[in-house]
């Protein structure tokens, strides 16, 4: 009985606080990515015509955890397959946050990020033995920085 | 080469990454999903059971029999009450073909405080187990013939092994979705135990309509059959409540379901025999 009210409270308590936390991360990249968008952020190669100095690498890196309650609904997705969509915000949100560090990482005068990668990893979720290793994403975006002259 | 910047579409409604499900609604078709997937299993292993019950050799079911020996503890058989039903027993027996099985009654009497049931269970192996608030609340001997007829009919039935296969089918998914150290788990192991074993409303009436025809045939009537039950259903305090959510069919109806198949098969009902002495309980020490 102790278990079931254990579960229920950290289902309940991990939706309310899950959906708050995510709905003021939405709102607070919606506002940053509007800030940097005078920096582009591409996977172009080839640099445009015209002089261009490299100012090097710029990495932007997101550590984001799965709150209980998208975790047990993950869980129980697991049993039937299809999309994962409680897990699709969180890997939208680390993707974007990453973008924005990244950016945020750039040195002054920057005008482009080039050749921009994405890369995702599982964190903390594969410790052996342990099957409910909680599920944390790091989504690292790295690219060169570039300014125009 | 012109860069013309154009910010992403705010909010989740116009996200192309994120799906427009609400979580909720995403968790509640996943639990019913959930659900009937557990119902599909329990069936599906609750029919396994039923096979798998009919076929057990009684050789294999005796070597259950220990099974309920730490919840009921066996009793002394030089007890009076226990050779008193023991005959009731054998006069019942010689009415049915031999089953293998060796049966044997244990009276259960109470310790201090402890409540008095008037009741009796099959378990496997053979053991009926009678508490000692049966013999106490029975007025005649017919009336304990009758639910012994009525566990020998669970017996010949299977239906304490049925009941068994299923509280492990229970246990067995609960432990394979929630894990052996979970609340749910060790609550339902320890309810699905021996104590409780569950029989449906139809394995009662057959039970009731094999004791009723063994009674028929051991005493030459059916005096005395429905006697337990009326007592009982003078007990039960919300009738139509106890019908919904119990196992067990509603003692009234029963009453009524035996008094039809008394006229069905044309039994009479004679006089009564009555008990002997020292039928009360003993405090256990």
């Amino acid at each position: 009985m102790a278990d079931l009210v254990v579960f229920l409270t950290l289902l309940v308590v991990g939706y309310i606080v899950g959906s708050i936390l995510e709905r003021r991360h939405f709102r607070s990249i919606e506002a940053r990515e509007l800030e940097t968008i005078g920096l582009p952020a591409t996977n172009l190669e080839i640099l445009p015509p015209g002089r261009h100095e490299n100012l090097g690498l710029v990495v932007g890196s997101a550590v984001i955890s799965v709150d209980y309650f998208k975790r047990f609904v993950a869980g129980l997705r697991d049993l039937f397959g299809g999309r994962h969509s409680s897990y699709e915000s969180l890997i939208d949100r680390a993707r974007r946050e990453a973008v924005l560090r990244m950016k945020a990482a750039c040195p002054p005068g920057t005008t482009a990020i080039m050749n921009m990668r994405i890369e995702t990893a599982a964190v903390g979720s594969q410790h052996i033995g342990r099957r409910n290793g909680i599920a944390c994403l790091e989504v690292c975006a790295y690219g060169t920085a570039v300014r125009s002259l | 080469m012109r860069y013309v910047p154009k910010p992403q579409p705010a909010g989740i409604a116009d996200n192309a990454n994120v799906s427009k499900r609400h979580p909720l609604a995403e968790l509640a078709i996943l639990l019913i999903g959930a659900f009937l997937l557990v119902l599909a299993i329990y069936g599906l292993l609750g029919l396994a059971v039923d096979m798998a019950a009919r076929y057990l050799p009684v050789e294999y079911e005796m070597s259950l029999s220990g099974l309920g020996d730490e919840m009921f503890p066996q009793a002394a058989q030089d007890d009076a009450r226990t050779k008193y039903l023991s005959g009731i027993l054998d006069r019942l027996l010689s009415g049915t073909e031999p089953d293998g099985r060796s049966y044997r009654i244990d009276v259960l009497d109470y310790a201090e405080g402890d409540t008095r049931p008037a009741n009796a269970l099959a378990l496997p192996g053979g053991r009926i187990v009678v508490f000692c608030g049966l013999l106490e609340q029975a007025r005649s001997e017919n009336e304990l013939a009758m639910v012994l007829g009525h566990e020998l009919g669970h017996f010949r039935n299977r239906d304490h092994l049925r009941s068994l296969g299923r509280g492990l089918v229970v246990t067995g998914i609960s432990v394979l979705l929630l894990g052996e150290n979970s609340g749910v788990s060790r609550f339902l192991m320890g309810s699905m135990s021996i104590a409780n074993l569950n029989y449906t409303q139809l394995q009662e009436t057959e039970a009731d309509r094999f004791g009723l025809d063994l009674l028929h045939h051991s005493y030459g009537h059916v005096g005395g059959a429905t006697d337990f039950f009326s007592r009982m259903a003078t007990d039960e305090p919300h009738p139509a409540l106890n019908a919904l959510f119990s196992t067990h069919p509603l003692s009234s109806r029963r009453v009524k379901a035996l008094e039809g198949m008394t006229r069905d098969r044309g039994f009479a009902t004679g006089a009564l025999t009555a008990l002997p002495e020292g039928m009360q309980c003993k405090l256990e020490s």
